[in-house]
């Protein structure tokens, strides 16, 4: 965990100095689900995101390769269904996200970068002491007019730190250690809209 | 005056309501099982199992005028034996469920003296240590198995014990058929100690 901070921290430093080239906001819908071995039962849930960012493109020189950092609101989760109840799951963090984007198209941008998530609210009792605060993933997505007013995007947020660290007990109730697991996967779509936009009229 | 007594009832009332809800049991679902209490040592004063795959609850309510729920625990001098019994129900179709634990010879005659037992699993042979599953009255042979007190704690100012542990065991009853608790998880705060 520390590693990625301070991979997002010389990611966030690095584009202090360069020339601003866009902010914007954005809001879209998402299909989150948990990759697991522990719970059964389960199924995806549909939910909304709303945020906003920053491009930054390092020197003037860099036309097409840019720096993005992103901060948003998102609910993921899940559903179980256990016989014939079905229990809901959701949890609402707020995100920080550094990106690379390179502009393969003039339509058309690639993102990769990192996601760092901080869980700030469930809808379970004490959920903020059962679940880890912190969610770290990779994403990529695609980028689509993103030189226009409005564009548009698709994402995926791979989670790679464990939602869940519990006991492990059987049946008869032995401790067997503890569980890591429950990890964060999100599909992104949604709508992008450029309020600032320094690229554009340079070139205009 | 009045003034200065609606104010003094106002600060009683906050105190009540105040008290009245931080003696609410604490169901925290289980993450892996939301069926379930999660396991807790806070004194969340809730325990959960399934019995033959249905699920039991016990929740118990503190309170200044009445108290619904609280654990027995009862010591029984001449025979050196201490019992403790969680007063719960099934869950569907509602009825009134109570799991009980009998031991011999643990040495322990007061709650105080409880947190001996820190840590400790102990072994339901159906002779020394034994469980039931109160299923009615019919149900009398012993049930065998395990219990864990993973966490006892004693606060000498408040003379209140926390005990969290878990459970699970087996009774093959004649009149009862099989009765299986597996998954047993408890987290209660208790005052009360029934010296026999």
């Amino acid at each position: 965990m520390k590693k990625s901070l301070l991979l997002m921290v010389i990611l966030f430093t690095g584009t202090c100095s360069p020339m601003l080239a866009q902010v914007y906001v954005f809001s879209g819908i998402h299909q989150s689900y948990v990759r697991n071995e522990v719970v059964v039962g389960e199924s995806p849930i549909y939910s909304w995101h709303v945020g906003g960012g920053v491009n930054l493109y390092p020197t003037l020189d860099w036309k097409k390769t840019s720096i993005n950092a992103e901060a948003a609101f998102i609910e993921k989760g899940y559903d179980q269904h256990l016989g014939n109840q079905q229990f809901e799951f959701r949890f609402r963090y707020i995100t920080g996200q550094a990106t690379i984007s390179y502009e393969a198209l003039p339509f058309l941008s690639l993102k990769g970068g990192v996601n760092l998530a901080l869980l700030f609210d469930t809808n379970k009792e004490k959920g903020t002491s059962t679940y880890q605060l912190f969610d770290f993933g990779l994403v990529g997505g695609l980028g689509f007019l993103e030189n226009k007013r409005f564009g548009f995007y698709t994402r995926v947020v791979y989670g790679l730190s464990p939602m869940l660290k519990y006991y492990n007990i059987d049946a008869m109730g032995n401790f067997n250690g503890h569980i890591h697991d429950l990890k964060n996967t999100c599909f992104m779509v949604g709508l992008r809209i450029n309020i600032y936009d320094k690229k554009i009229s340079l070139r205009n | 005056m009045i003034k200065k007594y609606l104010s003094g009832i106002k600060l009683l009332l906050i105190g009540i309501c105040f008290s009245a809800s931080s003696c609410e049991p604490i169901y925290i679902p289980d993450p892996i099982d939301p069926r379930l209490p999660k396991y807790t040592e806070d004194g969340n004063n809730v325990a959960g199992a399934f019995i033959n795959d249905e699920l039991w609850k016990s929740e118990y309510f503190p309170g200044w005028f009445s108290t619904s729920g609280e654990p027995m625990i009862q010591y029984f001098s001449s025979r050196d034996s201490l019992s403790i019994t969680f007063f719960g129900a099934i869950d569907e179709p509602y009825y009134y469920e109570d799991i009980s634990f009998g031991f011999r010879g643990l040495g322990v005659t007061s709650l105080a003296e409880l947190v001996k037992l820190n840590e400790t699993k102990i072994e339901l042979d159906g002779i020394n240590s034994t469980a039931n599953a109160y299923r009615s009255s019919d149900c009398v042979a012993p049930g065998s198995g395990q219990l864990y007190f993973r966490s006892m704690t004693f606060n000498t100012e408040t003379g209140h014990l926390t005990l969290s542990g878990t459970f699970g065991f087996n009774q093959d009853d004649p009149a009862c058929g099989k009765i299986s608790v597996t998954y047993g998880r408890f987290d209660f705060t208790v005052s009360d100690f029934i010296p026999m």
